[in-house]
């Protein structure tokens, strides 16, 4: 994995470590700061840091090498910036994923019009709550205050509404897989 | 929060405790201890927790872009003439020209104790052309601005694109091969 120097990761290696994790890496990242340049600034960092310390990871464990540092970086380059909004409204305000190519682009808005039909498939008390969490983003509390609902209720119905969403979209993957 | 509490320990739900935290820490709804004690596992770089983190982002990102009446956000560009601002100055201008041109016609065939009022009504009509032209010359100039200030950093800094980065762009599409 180290190159010739001993030192620091051949920049091939570090590459398809990026190729490979720098999607998740980022979503990890926004969703931990909540800033799209910041978590941008810190994807960056965090390979460059792989170059230069990489080669203390076991193959096995580089993953979980990226998304520490990814995360340390994350509080020591983030820590002020950090968090003061905690809605969901800016996190929503972004793509799925940042892509160029047509193939990735038609891929996501496939997603898109899957995670629609099954969103249109759920009850409709969990869609209820998926709406006003996400899309009003309401807090689980003003939600159960809105609805007449017991916080628990409101909580389960969501909990139910995204585990059927994350089965359907694992289901559609492995479909394509 | 007893009833939060008692929801999420609901071995019977779908869906892993996991992914739960994560929405929950996403969404900022994790209550203070929770919120350490998980952060812990993020910082101890344990993956299934940094996944599921990744994936109630990308969720919640697809949720959003679900919504029939939102399209997907595009990236805004610098200079563009969609600004509230702008078209709130486009429409002030417009709305000046009108009104001097409507003052225009109105004294056009006017005898001499309405002069005056023509005279105002040209000085009103330069105004307005200078008003839009200086907004127009405003807005080209933003444009302009805003690229030759990235242009700027492209010539006075120097631009250092890190090796992986060039060797991610070089490689082949390993994962499109397989």
């Amino acid at each position: 994995m180290a190159s010739q120097d001993g030192e620091r990761v051949d920049p091939a290696t570090v590459a398809a470590w990026y190729r490979e994790h720098g999607g998740p890496l980022r979503s990890f990242l926004l969703g931990v700061v909540r800033d799209p340049e910041l978590a941008d600034e810190l994807v960056q960092v965090t390979f460059t840091r792989a170059v230069e310390a990489g080669h203390t990871a076991r193959t096995d464990t580089v993953k979980g090498w990226l998304f520490r540092v990814a995360y340390n970086e994350a509080m020591l380059v983030g820590r002020k910036r950090q968090v003061q909004d905690r809605s969901l409204r800016r996190l929503a305000e972004q793509p799925p994923r940042q892509t160029d190519v047509p193939e990735e682009i038609a891929g996501l808005e496939e997603s898109i019009h899957e995670v629609r039909d099954a969103l249109d498939r759920l009850p409709v008390e969990q869609q209820a709550v998926v709406r006003m969490r996400i899309y009003e983003d309401k807090t689980f509390a003003v939600i159960a205050e809105e609805l007449g609902a017991p916080l628990g209720t409101v909580l389960t119905r969501m909990r139910l509404a995204l585990a059927r969403l994350q089965r359907f979209l694992s289901d559609e993957a492995g479909k394509e897989e | 929060m007893a009833e939060k509490t008692d929801a999420q320990s609901h071995g019977d739900l779908p869906g892993s405790d996991v992914d739960w935290l994560a929405f929950e820490y996403v969404s900022g709804e994790l209550e203070p201890a929770a919120e350490s004690a998980w952060e812990s596992r993020l910082a101890a770089g344990e993956v299934e927790a940094c996944e599921a983190v990744s994936r109630a982002v990308e969720l919640i990102q697809l949720i959003a872009g679900a919504q029939p009446q939102l399209p997907l956000p595009q990236p805004a560009l610098a200079g563009s003439a969609g600004s509230p601002w702008k078209r709130g100055a486009v429409a002030t201008a417009a709305a000046g020209l009108l009104l001097a041109a409507g003052v225009i016609w109105w004294n056009a065939d006017a005898p001499g104790p309405h002069r005056e009022a023509t005279v105002a009504g040209d000085v009103a009509v330069q105004r307005a052309d200078t008003l839009l032209a200086a907004w127009n010359d405003g807005a080209e100039s933003a444009e302009s601005e805003s690229i030759s200030r990235v242009d700027g950093v492209l010539e006075s800094e120097e631009l250092v694109v890190p090796e992986w980065l060039v060797a991610a762009v070089a490689l082949p599409d390993e994962e499109g091969t397989r």
